[in-house]
Parts: C-alpha cells; structure tokens; sequence
C-alpha cells in the first residue's frame, strides 16, 4: 500500500477553482517533484494534505495517509498527525523560526509535545537530531538564536524540528529557492539522505525543474490546478510526451539570441569604458561589544576595481551577503564608500560633484529583482514610468508623455496601460513596466539586480529575449547581477565572481565557466543543478 | 503578497469602509454633530446669550427639548453651540499637530543620524509630561480661553504626528520604488512629497480621528476647570462644571451635554475603528 494517495482530490476557494482530479501516489522512501509556475497549484496541493487550508474552502475526492482518509480527520486528528507523522518545511527559513527562542528549544519542543519524553531528554534527543542535520552542538550550541544562523544553518534547523519524530511524509514547499547555489547543493543533499535513512516518503514542490531533476525519483507536472503529466523523473523530462512538459523544459534552459556580436573586454581596451570602478572599499560600521569598543569596520567591498565597455553585459555573481548589492547602490551614488573612484564614460562621478552624479544618472537606471515592491502602489503607470524624467527637466509635458509611450512600447505595453496602477499587472509585466521606467532615460548602462529571479521560468524566458533586444536595438551596456549560473551563461558577454566584497576572478563567460581558476568558482559551477545534464543524455 | 493589501485606490477604500458597520454608525454620529454645530452658526432654538430668568431650570419638554439651565437658557441650544466650539478647538489642535508633526517625523526619518535623535529626544521630553495637565498649566500661565486652550492640545499632538509618521516614513524608505526615485534624482524632500507622506496617509487618518475625539475630550477638561472657552459662550465642559451643584434637582442639566461628549467621542472611535479596518485587512482578521 502506498504511503500517500490521492485520488480526484478537488479544492475550491470562493467561486474559484483551484485544484481539479489530482491524482497523486508516493512510497516510502520516495522522493516526488511536484513542479508548477504560481498560480499552479502546488503549494495548496501541500496544504490539502495538511488540511490547512484557507477559510472558505471545499475539497473533494480524498487523500489517503497511511491507511487514514485526511479529508474527513478532525482537527484534533490533525494535529496529532502534523509534526508527528506529517511534517513540513517552507521556502523562507528567516520567518519560519521563532526568533526569541533557541534552536535547541525549537526542536525540542516538537519532540515533547509529540514524544513522551521529559524535559532533558527531549533537549538530548534535540541535540542529536541536530547533529544529524550538520549542525552538531560542539559548534552549534543548543542554546543559540535564529539571528546567530545564516540562511542554511537555518533551514538545517527546521529540517531538524520537521525530521525530529521521524516523519512518514515531509513536504519540503520551495525549501532551497531563498538559498545559496552551493547551500543548496547542499541541503538538497541532506533531504536526499534522511529520505534514504528514515524511509519517509518527500514531497519536494519547486519551480526549479533543475531542482527537481537532481533529487526526485517521480516527477508531477501541474499546470493550473491540474496535472499535465507525472512519472518516472528521467522519463518524463527525457520523452517530454506533453506540450507543457517541452516548454516548462526550454523555458528552463532558454537561450536569448544575441544579434550583435558579444563585447569582450580584450577586444575593445583601447576605448573608453563606460564605467570604471577604481580601488573601491566600502565599509559598514561593526556593532561596539561594550561603550569603549572601537570595532575594525566591515568590509562589504574590499579594493575592488572593475571596468564595463559600452554595450557590454557583464554578469556579476556571488552568494548572498558577498557585497553584490552594496555595490550596486554604491555606483548609483545611494551609499558613500570609504574609498576608490567610480567613474562613468570618463567623467568621475564619485568622489564628484552632484552635477556630475546627476548627469551620470541619465544614462544609469536600475532593475530590481522584485516586481511587486518596485513601484509606489498609489501611482498610475504613466507617472512611475516617467519619474526618472525629472533628470530631463527641459523637457516639456508632451515630450515626457513620447518618451513614456516609446518605452512602454520597446517592451511590449501599449499606451492604453497608461492609465492604469501597478497592482493590476501580473508579475511579468510589472518587471517591464521596471524596464521601461529604465529605460525612458534612454540609458547606456543599467544594473540588473537579480532581474528574472522572482520571475516564472517561462515568463523569465520572455523578459531575457526582452533584455536582450533592448541590448541590440540600443546598445545598452548592463551589469547583471545574478546568482544563476545557467542564465548569466546564456546572457551575458563577461562574468566577475565575487566573493566577501573581492571580485575573484573575471572575463568571457565560456572562459569562466569551462576553466574556472578558483576552487569557489568551480564549487559553485558545480553545485548549480542544471537540466541540460539529465535531458540530453 | 503583502503588498496588494496597499495598493488599494482610496476609492476602493471607502467603498470597504461603508460596508463596516462601526464606520458607518461613526460617520453617522460624526455627521450628525457637525451638521448641528454648523446649524448653530446660523440658527439655534433660543439665543444662548440671552439669560430669561422665568425660564429657568425647566425639566425636558416639547418647548425644551433638552430643558433649561438655571439662568433659563435652553440646552438643546447650549449643546448645539457647544458642540461647535469643541469641533473647532479640536479641530485646529489636532491641524496643529499635523501641520508640524508630519513635516517633523518624516524629515527626521529622511536626515536619519543627528537631526532623527535630537527630534526624537525632544518628542520624548514633551511625551513625559501628562498632556492634560500641561495643557492646564499653559492656559493657567498665558490666561483662560479658546484660543490659548488650542495651542496647548496642539502641542501635545505633535509629538503623537511626529512619532507616527517617522515610523511609517521608516518602514517606507527601504522600498525599491523609493531607491527607484534616488535614482531618478529626486531630493529626500521631493520623494517625502511624492511617495513616503501618500503611502502614511492612511495610518494619519486613522490616528487624526483618534487625537480628534482625545481633542474634544481635552477641550470638555480644559472648560470643566474654566480655563478653556470663556463664558457668554457656551462649551460641553463649562456646562457640566455648572450642572454640578445642582445635579440632585436639575440632572438633565449635566445628562445632556455629558451624553453630547460621550456621543462624539464614540462616535469619532467608530469612524476610526472602521476606517482602520477597511485601511489595513491584516489587523481586521487578528481581532
């Protein structure tokens, strides 16, 4: 008997349907994909089981647990179920842990209310299930806090409170897409061992077909609340039978068409680079450990020097917290470095004077990662878009109106999306809504801050072709921070590795990637799951 | 997506508000004693300055509606015109509070660093002392009245404005769109205009109402000790303070305008409650 079976599980919301004939079996000691783009229905297939379902719901069909019908358990039933034999882990490992208690606490406390243990021996059992997870107590002391635990350590944490009483079924919801390449190489890892040793079955719901392709035996393919196709993995993602397999596949793996000619660096020195950074340290003041503690300050960016050539896309990379985003605000001129020049098409713009920076800024935009936190909810499109227009202020109200329309225009909205606000674009659009505001300026440099990251792969396929032709119709030069591997590869002309505030290592894309010179290079080259190795076999 | 809860257009908002039963019933009450205190501008039962001494201490009747007051002046009227002195005392305090407590807060959480701690500090000195009985001290020392008794709500209402809106104007600042605007330029005061003062309004709003009703409450406290509006006019507070010699054979004389202050009061809450749940759904559901 399987361990989990679903049959023609239905879910309504509302008057909206959001599941429909999900059938659905996994074994014990099986791990499956279930892999979607938002809206899916992947997350709400995860808490159907869980029965946490919103207000307002209504299932039908049934989910079968280990002999039990989930579906029509109380919730007393429930919750001696969750945290005992069904267990759960989510994306965002910073919020998913009560801060003001100690790790040690947090696992413990599941194994007290679920086990008969006291007190002490929960905290030993506790520290031993951590140990289990990589965090053993000799370096990890029970008594730690969320904040003292980087991202990974953390989401190491709630694997240990999820795998405590050993689970018959972890449901793992996105549970390495806020982390690191190589952490989640890692964690990925991890999952895959406790599934061998506690022969629980898992439940492994991501976007990334990546992901999937490296740790799941069977593979679920949904597509707005119903399921397009499942199997074996290798199967699946090899015969690709159904359409929607094909294209989630080659959205996964696009490649942008570059019509002009890449610019590599070694090409074109003798020209002027159109921004040039020179020595640049950036520091952060370090918390003073008592009143007469004069802390070293932190180093975010450590003598860093880099140049960009017009028309060139360069891809920085680098795991969180290594200085990429610092450094992006420190050229736009919002954070003051320590010290070291930047200079934009020759003029030096910091240390400079404001005319300077502000001339520089017409030809300087950003892109930010998040297309829901971008724009000023209570503003029409026509005045988001036109903002980076008060650096023009000779112009006139009906050449900013042009000069608004033509950017809608060069990334694919029309003018009647003029009058509208922003929370009524899907999450597509609003990042070329983002573009457009980049481009109305008409620039020749824009910083791409992990531009399609929070994007679906199909829609991230789109905006890519997008960037890329805004780069061969105007030559616009970006730097394109990112911390995926297989995008930056396909898109970019010259990739930097950065590492805590140093770049380690730069030049052509293909270069970097086949022959990494450093070890972290190649780690991280490594750890990055890529589809291109189980397809095209 | 915590973010769609904001982007709500105003419109939007009133339309929610004016299905929550606490707003409605609070702008009904509201509107009721603003109407009878602009009524009052222009019309009341009886003169409220004219004592007719035959009249007095009258019981509630069809000719006096609320009765009379022991110089015979009719109630009805007294809590018409009084009503409109409390409106426009709390009215100017609490503008007063967020003429220069807004611009305050949301500068200090531009400038950030030395200019945010001094205010701050300084909020913090002027929050140290009971409003109330700072507000009588000052009308004690520069004299009794309604103008005197309006600067001195207002300065306590700055404090409040300047607090709140460092906050929200804190929480606001870290948004891309905002590193959008410095990108595009825009000077901390011009992007304090265009995106941080649009984006606190609503908390503003909910809090306006809120000082309003602790305003009316302050101006009642300021009359009851005779230090706010001075007498021929009539105000809810002073009216109490009088009634109460003669509460044991005259009660209606203190019931009225006692029932006028609670009914505003409560009435400004519920707008408030209302606009706050229609504003922000998240704190709705927690209730």
């Amino acid at each position: 008997m399987p361990l989990l079976q679903i049959k023609d599980l239905s879910l309504t919301i509302g008057d909206d349907v959001i599941l429909k004939d999900i059938d659905l079996t996994l074994e014990p000691g099986e791990i499956r994909g279930i892999v979607g783009e938002s809206g899916s229905g992947k997350s709400m297939t995860a808490f159907s089981i869980m029965q946490l379902l919103p207000n307002g719901s209504k299932t039908g069909g049934s989910i079968l647990f280990d002999g039990k019908e989930l579906t029509k358990a109380s919730e007393t039933q429930m919750c001696d179920l969750r945290g005992d034999d069904l267990a759960m882990i989510f994306q965002e490992p910073m919020t998913a842990l009560n801060p003001l208690k100690t790790i040690g606490d947090q696992v413990a406390e599941g194994i007290r209310l679920h086990g008969n243990a006291d007190a002490r021996q929960a905290r030993e059992q506790a520290a031993e299930i951590l140990e289990h997870v990589g965090l053993p107590a000799t370096e990890f002391p029970l008594n730690r806090y969320p904040d003292q635990l980087s991202g990974g350590q953390r989401q190491r944490v709630l694997i240990a409170i999820a795998c405590a009483m050993r689970p018959k079924l972890l449901i793992a919801d996105e549970p390495t897409t806020a982390l690191d390449v190589t952490v989640q190489a890692k964690i990925l890892k991890l999952l895959k061992s406790l599934v061998d040793e506690y022969q629980m079955g898992l439940l492994l719901i991501s976007h990334d077909l990546g992901v999937v392709a490296e740790v799941a035996d069977s593979i679920t393919i949904l597509r707005q609340g119903e399921i397009v196709e499942q199997g074996p993995t290798l199967e699946v993602l090899r015969q690709q039978k159904h359409a929607y397999t094909r294209q989630l596949a080659k959205a996964s793996s696009h490649q942008p068409v570059r019509l002009t000619k890449p610019v590599l660096s070694a090409d074109v020195d003798k020209t002027t680079p159109l921004l040039e950074v020179r020595d640049l340290t950036v520091t952060y003041p370090r918390a003073r450990k008592h009143l007469f503690d004069r802390p070293p300050p932190l180093k975010a960016i450590d003598d860093l020097s880099f140049k960009i050539y017009p028309g060139q896309t360069t891809a920085l990379i680098g795991e969180s917290g290594c200085g990429k985003s610092t450094l992006a605000r420190t050229i736009l001129g919002l954070q003051q470095p320590a010290s070291g020049e930047i200079f934009f098409s020759g003029t030096q713009i910091i240390p400079g004077t404001p005319q300077a920076m502000q001339q520089a800024r017409q030809d300087m935009q950003i892109v930010f990662q998040d297309p829901y936190g971008s724009f000023n909810p209570r503003h029409k499109v026509s005045r988001l878009v036109g903002e980076p227009l008060h650096l023009r202020p000779e112009l006139g109200k009906e050449e900013r109106m042009d000069m608004v329309e033509q950017a809608l225009r060069s990334v694919g909205l029309g003018s009647d999306d003029l009058d509208k606000f922003a929370h009524e674009f899907s999450g597509g659009q609003r990042q070329r809504i983002a573009i457009a505001r980049a481009l109305v300026t008409q620039p020749k440099l824009i910083i791409a801050d992990e531009p399609v990251s929070a994007l679906d792969v199909s829609i991230r396929a789109q905006i890519l072709d997008l960037l890329s032709n805004l780069r061969d119709a105007y030559s616009i030069a970006y730097l394109f921070i990112s911390h995926d591997l297989s995008v930056v590869r396909a898109f970019c002309d010259e990739v930097m590795i950065m590492e805590s505030g140093k770049i380690l290592e730069q030049g052509p894309v293909d270069q970097v990637f086949d022959n990494p010179e450093y070890d972290f290079t190649k780690e991280l080259l490594d750890a990055a799951p890529s589809l291109e190795k189980y397809i095209k076999l | 997506m915590n973010e769609d809860i904001e982007v709500e257009s105003w419109r939007h908002i009133l339309q929610k508000a004016l299905t929550s039963r606490s707003f409605l019933l609070g702008a009904i009450i509201s509107s009721v004693i603003i109407f009878m205190a602009l009524l009052s501008l222009v019309w009341t039962p009886y003169d409220v300055t004219k004592l007719v001494i035959v009249n007095r201490l009258k019981m509630p009747s069809t000719e006096f509606w609320f009765g009379t007051d022991h110089f015979g002046r009719d109630i009805f009227s007294m809590v018409m015109v009084g009503a409109r002195n409390s409106i426009a005392v709390a009215l100017v305090a609490v503008g007063i509070g967020v003429v220069i407590g807004v611009p305050l807060g949301t500068w200090a959480a531009a400038k950030r660093g030395f200019v945010d701690e001094a205010l701050m500090r300084f909020n913090d000195l002027v929050f140290a002392f009971p409003a109330l009985l700072s507000a009588v001290i000052i009308t004690a020392i520069f004299g009794p009245g309604a103008i005197n008794a309006i600067i001195a709500i207002g300065i306590f209402n700055i404090p409040v404005f300047a607090r709140l809106s460092r906050g929200a104007a804190l929480s606001i600042w870290p948004r891309e769109y905002i590193m959008a605007a410095r990108v595009a330029g825009k000077s901390k005061a011009r992007i304090t205009l265009e995106h941080i003062i649009p984006n606190i309004a609503n908390i503003l709003i909910v809090q306006i109402t809120i000082q309003f009703s602790l305003g009316i409450l302050a101006e009642a406290g300021l009359s009851y000790v005779g230090l706010g509006t001075q007498p021929p006019l009539p105000s809810w507070g002073r009216m109490l303070f009088e009634a109460q010699t003669m509460m044991s054979f005259a009660p209606h004389m203190a019931i009225f305008p006692g029932l006028a202050i609670v009914i505003t009061v409560l009435g400004l809450n519920l707008l408030g409650d209302g606009l706050r749940d229609a504003l922000d759904p998240r704190l709705r559901r927690a209730r």
